[in-house]
């Protein structure tokens, strides 16, 4: 199936972008809510995690749109959800069109729309916001307020984007000048265009995701004040959505109330409250136990779901969301792993059940499962496909015979073998792992740590098995094949740009397959071809296949209305969280 | 004092760089799509200072540090400026071990004084081995026991994931006292020989044949004498707690100092661990510095030798 | 020539006859023997030693040993200490970490010993240039909380000595350079050592300047007697006292510094059983089930209060100054 509809009906449909759906959770109602002014929700987030909201440079609008608070705050051009379908009343824009080729597009702007203080928001306003959105583009923000390639992303293809980065020096405080660039134009107050360097039928949905409007005023007074370019400029912002800023300590907490000039539908919570909590969650699971939190913003780690469902008061919180993550690996091409039948041996070692049912600890929850090929749910492609790719079986008697067979012979069960993990609380995995390698193959020298390996070219000691990487890409092919050959090819990436994961360093022969695969239009086509690479990639490499199949988030009771939720990992924010109440 | 604090911390740094991972290359790729190219690698060089020898970057991070500059965090999102990262969170943590010395001697002076009084009787075992075995609990272990018990159990206070609140808040009383744990011991000892010292002093003795009563005698006689001796503890003290801060504000969640250092440690953040040993050497340096001059203030026959 | 004779020989008369010579060391013995905590610390800690020496031997099951339909288990009868995420019997693991500490705790101490004496004794026997040096370094040591910048040294060093073990071990062919484990041990033998002699050469060196100045000793140069002899004869001795109540009470603070380490992730890491290490793993998930950080910690502070004992004891029984008591 296509991932594209053609739509261009002004303030009509938009594109559907599959990487997200929306999964309603529950809808709770109940005995009648508190008074308007009384209804407060206290959330916990985490600290310096891009993912989630706690942080408050997370409210930064460049951020991705919907992944935290900010999108509370900062009201988007077009707002829509990602059935594919337009909010009218939450855009900024009332009207929007799009030229024959869709090279160019044409925004009209509320004329009555207001910042939280009052002055209006104008074209000029939205054209210097794009120059900060451009600035996000330019490489030296590369990581900067976590900022990883999102801009040039979305939004690369955007007229005289990339010679305005190339022509200016990174500031961290800068929009340019209305003019500077000119892909986007202001015809009048209330009227602006983008034109693109090619056409750009999707545009509408990643502008959806990402880009919510702010008073640049405020940016600039941050590069005055003395801002560590780490902060949020500034604490005290013009909102221009449901919320804004009333108290801010930055790294702990702040709290937002309603927008009284507003121009979309008044929310229902009065206030909500955000937490950056300890990196002990333990601590959080205790002060959500007291009553203390209303909502923990971040998925529970399968640890903590285990543990949080031991506890009564805690599982009458816990809201089931269908997720997706995958245990990714590194295998790095250090001797012995450089070797095909080193590799199939290790796979065939493993007993997935085994590791699976230690990994559930003994809980009623499915918190991990094993799975085939790594494939998310949300990304509905070539499911036929990679159903039918065949993993590596767990049979101990072959997979000594495949050791024998590979060129280093019997001298591997003498080498060191170094596993690790960035943390602690993925240790009991990579321990069985050891535990099955010993015991299954005779290894003699299998050795785990806990490392933060962040240089991975070169790590400290002789790494032959890292888990959770996320780069490089190859760590898990199939799992960003999907993704990468469906979603890349609509995505503005800049020319040239090298796609380092196309090469596979000891698979050289999938490299053609991956090239072919994310150049070829024919959908039909691009699906046999994941099916062949994902084969390939079972049969070659290591095959290691468990994932989390759902998360869990924890809700207090008192929380009414209808919860809902990206479907995939990490969401700091649910949908609709403002159309939310607490009852008593 | 200060110039040989600053050249120990650059002498560690310097070991460091024999085997320290490349960080420009790591962010080259990252930068690059993980290609690499020779000419950001070696702009990125340059402004990360990991340009030349080992010894000239240990001479750059001195002449730097001396100025106060000391870098930015690679590890942490946004490459904050170092100097600015612990000076923010300095304040926090100098709360917290005020508060936490506080604690400690007013429990801590009191408990000794009444051990000397009584000693070698009952209560000074009690006192003396209650203190011992607090002070040999480490803290990372105090702290999930305390918490669990008085938060968890039986709810007596606050849960404290969440960061500061001040000073004077309710949440402050735990960590606060889990720091006191290990500079208690320290003052109890402390205040305990120097009392025992002037007790048996001849002017007591004349005190007593006056008919003073003991209460009286501690007030207005021993304390003040006995208590120039603890200030020499205050050195010890001060070692104690900012240790100890590591541990707790990393169990309770205080973004402070011991916090941004603990984050540090664990990343493998060269420039901020620099930074955050230097600057705990200069406290500890200027806490003793502090007791010796307050020494030689209170007590006129000693003599400082600065 | 003169024959030695003592107060107590017995062919003197009796009038002139004195009890028996009290030595230091056998007054010291007497005291220490009277002090209830220090023969209580001294009971616990040769019990430790003598676990650590035993541990293999006495854990019931291997310290690695995975059994995964026992997961996560509170204390039991087949598991003492109940087990961990993998179903490893946490007794078992607990002693082998006493065994690391133990370990860790008398070869560093031994060290500390080692350089302190040494750089305490030196300054002042060569004087000069190379006193000031020695003063220099150790006062500059001191001013650091000794925990924070053993934990410095530790992280800056430790990929200094992994990227230093590839080439030794292609140079020298030993397996033991590809351990990541010697990696772990080295560095906090390295970071501990390296820091934890200072108060202990302050000490000697502080021992040294007094005692170099005092009558008997002036008086042992005015008769000829040779440095060697007054060194070993009367300076020993006398300084000796004060190391050994140091460096009782030091073990105990080593242990903890090496649990520390390993508590904050920079130390020993696993496969290598350390107290510490199990603290930190089991913090994870210290509200579900405290047992796993309770019962390596509870170890640790037994094991560290123990040493203290000894050394408050040692203290009152060496130091004759000291009124109390």
């Amino acid at each position: 199936m296509d991932s594209r509809e053609r739509g261009g009906q002004p303030s009509g449909w938009l594109i559907k972008h599959n990487e997200y759906s929306v999964v309603p959770l529950q809808r709770r109602t109940g005995p009648a809510p508190l008074h308007a002014a009384e209804q407060e929700l206290t959330v916990a987030s985490t600290y310096f995690s891009w993912q989630q909201g706690g942080d408050m440079a997370a409210l930064d609008p460049a951020r991705r749109g919907t992944w935290s608070f900010h999108s509370l705050l900062w009201a988007p051009l077009v707002a829509g959800d990602t059935a594919g379908n337009a909010i009218p009343e939450k855009s900024l824009a009332q009207s929007w069109e799009a030229n024959e080729d869709f090279t160019r597009w044409t925004f009209n702007l509320r004329p009555e729309a207001r910042f939280s203080d009052g002055s209006p928001i104008d074209a000029e306003d939205v054209a210097l916001n794009w120059g900060y959105m451009a600035m996000m583009t330019h490489p030296e923000s590369f990581g900067f307020r976590d900022n990883f390639g999102t801009a040039r992303r979305m939004f690369g293809d955007i007229e005289g984007l990339k010679a305005f980065t190339e022509n200016v020096a990174f500031d961290p405080f800068g929009t340019g000048e209305v003019g500077d660039f000119e892909g986007v134009q202001v015809i009048d107050d209330h009227t602006l265009t983008i034109a693109f360097t090619r056409p750009a039928e999707n545009f509408l949905s990643r502008l959806t995701a990402a880009f919510g409007v702010f008073k640049p005023e405020d940016l600039y007074a941050a590069r005055d004040a003395d801002y560590d370019v780490a902060d949020f400029w500034p604490t005290s912002a013009a909102a221009s959505g449901p919320y804004m800023i009333d108290e801010a300590v930055p790294g702990e907490r702040y709290s937002m109330i309603v927008n009284p000039e507003y121009f979309g539908p008044a929310p229902g919570l009065a206030r909500i409250n955000v937490l950056a909590v300890s990196e002990d969650p333990n601590t959080i699971l205790t002060a959500f136990a007291n009553g203390e939190l209303d909502m923990v913003a971040f998925p529970l780690t399968e640890d903590l779901a285990r543990q949080a469902y031991g506890d009564p008061v805690l599982r009458a919180a816990m809201v089931e969301q269908p997720m997706w993550q995958v245990q990714q690996f590194w295998i790095t091409p250090n001797p012995p792993m450089d070797d095909e039948n080193v590799r199939r041996a290790f796979s065939m070692a493993l007993g997935r059940d085994a590791l699976v049912s230690v990994l559930n600890g003994g809980s009623e929850l499915e918190l991990m499962a094993s799975v085939n090929m790594h494939r998310s749910p949300a990304v509905p492609h070539c499911e036929a496909e990679t159903a039918a790719v065949q993993q590596m079986p767990y049979d101990p008697e072959a997979a000594k015979a495949e050791l024998a067979k590979s060129r280093y012979g019997d001298a591997v069960v003498d080498m060191p073998i170094n596993l690790s993990v960035n943390n602690n609380a993925e240790l009991p995995a990579i321990e069985v792992y050891a535990a099955m390698l010993q015991q299954n193959l005779g290894l003699k020298k299998v050795s785990v740590r806990t490392e933060k390996v962040e240089d991975r070219n070169n790590p400290p000691f002789p790494v032959h098995l890292h888990m959770n990487a996320q780069q490089p890409w190859y760590a898990d092919l199939t799992d960003t094949l999907q993704n990468m050959i469906f979603i890349i090819p609509d995505e503005p990436w800049a020319e040239g740009m090298n796609h380092a994961f196309t090469d596979v360093p000891y698979i050289p022969e999938l490299k053609p397959l991956i090239v072919e695969a994310m150049n070829s239009r024919d959908a039909a086509e691009r699906c046999r071809l994941v099916g062949e690479i994902g084969q390939i990639w079972n049969d070659k490499v290591f095959s290691l296949d468990y994932g989390v199949p759902k998360s869990f988030y924890l809700i207090s009771d008192k929380v009414q209305g209808e919860l809902a939720f990206y479907e995939n990992a990490g969401q700091g924010k649910p949908l609709n969280i403002e159309e939310w109440s607490i009852a008593d | 004092m200060v110039p040989m604090v600053l050249f120990i911390t650059g002498f560690v740094f310097l070991l460091g760089q024999f085997g320290a991972p490349d960080l420009a290359l790591e962010r080259t790729l990252r930068l690059n799509n993980n290609v690499f190219d020779p000419e950001i690698y070696e702009n990125l060089k340059i402004n990360m200072g990991l340009d030349g020898t080992p010894i000239e970057r240990f001479g750059r991070f001195v002449t730097n540090a001396v100025r106060g500059d000391f870098g930015v965090s690679y590890s942490l999102p946004g490459n904050p400026d170092v100097g600015r990262l612990i000076l923010g969170s300095l304040p926090i943590s100098l709360q917290l071990g005020l508060a936490a010395l506080v604690l400690s001697l007013l429990v801590g002076i009191p408990a000794g004084v009444l051990s000397a009084l009584y000693r070698n009787r009952p209560l000074d075992y009690i006192i003396v081995t209650l203190g011992t075995v607090l002070s040999s609990i480490p803290p990372f272990v105090l702290a999930p026991v305390a918490l669990v018990l008085l938060v968890s159990t039986f709810r007596i206070l606050p849960s404290t994931g969440f960061g500061w609140h001040g000073l004077f808040s309710v949440e402050t009383l735990l960590p606060a006292a889990v720091l006191a744990a290990g500079p208690l011991l320290v003052v109890l000892r402390f205040t305990r020989s120097s009392v025992i010292d002037v007790l048996s002093q001849d002017y007591i003795r004349a005190a007593r044949a006056k008919g003073l009563s003991t209460f009286s005698l501690v007030r207005r006689h021993v304390i003040r004498n006995a208590m120039t001796p603890v200030l020499s503890a205050l050195g010890v003290v001060a070692g104690f707690l900012l240790s100890g801060t590591i541990f707790v504000e990393t169990v309770f969640g205080i973004k402070g100092f011991g916090h941004v250092t603990v984050t540090a440690f664990q990343s493998g953040d060269v420039n901020t661990v620099a930074a955050a040993t230097l600057v705990s050497g200069l406290i500890a340096a200027l806490v003793n510095l502090g007791t010796d001059v307050l020494y030689g203030v209170l007590d006129p026959r000693v003599k400082v030798n600065a | 020539m003169t024959s030695h004779r003592t107060g107590s020989d017995p062919a003197l008369p009796a009038a002139v006859r004195t009890a028996p010579p009290r030595s230091l060391w056998g007054d010291a013995r007497r005291t220490f023997f009277k002090n209830r905590m220090g023969v209580f610390g001294l009971v616990i800690a040769v019990l430790i030693v003598l676990i650590a020496i035993a541990a293999p031997w006495i854990a019931p099951y291997g310290y690695s040993e995975q059994d995964w339909s026992a997961i996560r288990q509170g204390p039991s009868a087949e598991h003492w200490m109940g087990t961990d995420a993998v179903g490893r019997d946490l007794f078992s693991r607990v002693l082998m970490g006493i065994r690391t500490a133990v370990l860790m705790g008398f070869v560093v101490s031994t060290a500390t010993v080692l350089i302190g004496v040494l750089m305490g004794s030196l300054g002042p026997l060569l004087g000069g240039r190379i006193d000031a040096l020695v003063v220099w370094i150790m006062d500059g040591l001191l001013n650091f909380p000794a925990f924070w910048l053993a934990a410095f040294v530790a992280v800056i060093t430790k990929p200094a000595v992994a990227t230093l073990a590839q080439p030794m071990y292609e140079a020298t062919g030993w397996a033991i350079f590809e351990n990541t484990l010697v990696f772990d041990y080295s560095v906090v033998f390295l970071c501990l050592s390296l820091v934890w002699w200072a108060p202990l050469g302050r000490l000697v060196r502080g021992q040294v300047l007094t005692l170099r100045e005092q009558e008997f000793i002036l008086a042992q140069r005015a008769i000829g007697a040779s440095p060697w002899w007054i060194t070993t004869r009367h300076l020993a001795p006398n300084v000796m006292g004060q190391v050994i109540v140091q460096v009782s009470t030091g073990i105990g603070t080593l242990m903890l510094a090496e649990s520390a380490l390993s508590f904050l992730g920079i130390g020993i890491q696993p496969p290598g059983a350390s107290l510490g290490n199990l603290i930190y793993t089991g913090m994870t998930s210290w509200r579900a089930e405290p047992h796993l950080v309770l019962m390596p910690g509870l170890t640790l502070s037994v094991i560290i209060l123990a040493f203290v004992f000894i050394g408050d004891a040692l203290s009152d029984a060496l130091n004759p100054r000291v009124r109390d008591r």
